[in-house]
């Protein structure tokens, strides 16, 4: 049963570690890379209602088990099934009830929240700066500086100029400097994570057992 | 007298996330809820009508059409190994579910290995040498300098310096093969850690502006697209 459960699995990986090396670096092999890449947005699908699933179930553990919290769980459920079904219906009758429904919960709710839930972080991370202020280390100070001067710089005018000036360098110098040498370290780690994977070494993704 | 209740409602669910900087309550509950729910069947249509019609139902109908038995087979197998996926809910089979995540997981991880080494380190070690076919460490840059001082020149010059030793205090800051009494090591943390907290300074001053102008985008919604609309209907 080992061989089935952990072994193929490892197998599976190795293999198709390998074929997806080999596709990039050998052109001739180009014409299997898509064939192969037709398999990703099938798993990619299939790992979405996977996601769904597990929403569901959490949240009809939480309506059994909370019951003061029962409300927004189906709330949570009516709203993933309307958005869902007045999408798939709505799709193939052009100009419909569920199109209307879908645009409309798509204009009106989806885009609304998502931009306030963003524009809610400003908030946070004005707190949070201030915190790392409060450390007074004078490389945090660094960070809020150069954070408040990036911050004038996008909105300078008049004699606040100069700001726009400095930002720009801030920009083109020294922050690239440091992404460049963290993009440098994250390509690597990515590399050394990958042959990790495809040698067998990392099996974390397997899980348990 | 729709697009009244809909942009009322959606000035509500605005104000409704907001009212948690005050604290939680029932109305930031309600719009969090909502949103989980509207954004996951967003999703799924999404994934239905960007990915399972063109990418799956259309091609193997066409290869069916066409007679391309092997092109079929090879999309139902995948279908078959993303079904493995729904084993998750079994406590029994759950195992199952590892076969589709070993082939995500290992061509991937194979995938990955060549464009991260190009684009992540060559492509950026290029642009640490050179940039647009001139050397970063040009001394000519440097003499111009000297030779007619301005503030121009002075960017010219310090430019390709700052952004190499930049570069490479940066990655000996992550450089862990050595102990800390190393002198390289010992010596290079400190304009490192300055390189890097300017860098992320800047990331979030640009960050803050981002959230800021969503911020501007939704106040500019309530006062000047949805109180008009109100103005008028109530006029």
């Amino acid at each position: 049963m080992n061989f089935w459960k952990r072994r193929l699995p490892l197998a599976l990986t190795v293999i198709y570690g390998l074929a997806g090396f080999a596709m990039q670096i050998i052109p001739a092999l180009n014409g299997y890379r898509d064939i192969q890449n037709s398999w990703m947005p099938i798993l990619f699908g299939f790992s979405i209602a996977i996601g769904v699933a597990s929403l569901t179930k959490y949240h009809f553990t939480k309506m059994r088990r909370q019951p003061e919290e029962r409300v927004y769980s189906i709330i949570t459920f009516i709203s993933l099934v309307v958005m869902a079904v007045a999408g798939l219906i709505g799709m193939s009758q052009d100009g419909g009830v569920f199109t209307k429904l879908f645009d409309n919960l798509f204009s009106y709710v989806y885009v609304p929240l998502q931009a306030t839930i963003f524009s809610l972080l400003a908030f946070y991370i004005t707190s949070a700066a201030y915190r790392a202020f409060k450390v007074s280390e004078w490389i945090s100070t660094l960070l809020l500086v150069s954070g408040f001067i990036v911050m004038l710089g996008r909105v300078a005018f008049g004699p606040l100029m100069v700001f726009g000036k400095l930002s720009e360098w801030i920009m083109a110098v020294p922050t690239v400097a440091a992404m460049r040498g963290l993009l440098i370290g994250i390509g690597l780690g990515i590399m050394a994570t990958a042959i990790k994977i495809i040698l067998g070494i990392e099996r974390s993704y397997l899980g348990g057992e | 007298m729709g697009t009244i209740l809909w942009s009322t409602f959606a000035v509500f669910l605005t104000l409704s996330i907001f009212s948690f900087l005050i604290k939680d309550n029932p109305f930031y509950k309600f719009a969090e809820h909502l949103f989980a729910g509207i954004s996951v069947g967003y999703l799924v249509v999404i994934t239905f009508t960007q990915i399972f019609i063109p990418r799956v139902w259309k091609p193997l109908m066409n290869s069916i059409d066409t007679g391309n038995i092997l092109r079929s087979a090879f999309l139902i197998i995948g279908v078959f190994i993303g079904l493995l996926y729904l084993s998750r809910a079994s406590n029994k089979y759950s195992w199952l579910s590892r076969y589709p995540i070993s082939i995500v997981v290992g061509f991937g991880s194979g995938f990955a290995i060549a464009p991260s080494l190009n684009a992540r380190v060559l492509k950026q070690l290029h642009s640490t040498v050179v940039e647009d076919g001139q050397s970063l460490l040009n001394i000519q840059k440097i003499i111009a300098f000297f030779r007619d001082p301005s503030f121009s020149s002075l960017y010219n010059a310090t430019y390709g310096p700052l952004l190499v030793i930049g570069v490479l205090v940066v990655l000996i800051y992550f450089f862990f093969s050595f102990k800390n009494d190393n002198p390289v090591i010992k010596y290079t943390r400190t304009p490192a850690l300055l390189y890097m907290m300017v860098g992320f300074g800047a990331a979030f001053g640009y960050t803050f502006m981002a959230r800021i102008s969503l911020f501007v985008d939704r106040m500019n919604f309530i006062l000047n697209r949805w109180w008009p609309l109100i103005q008028n209907k109530l006029m």
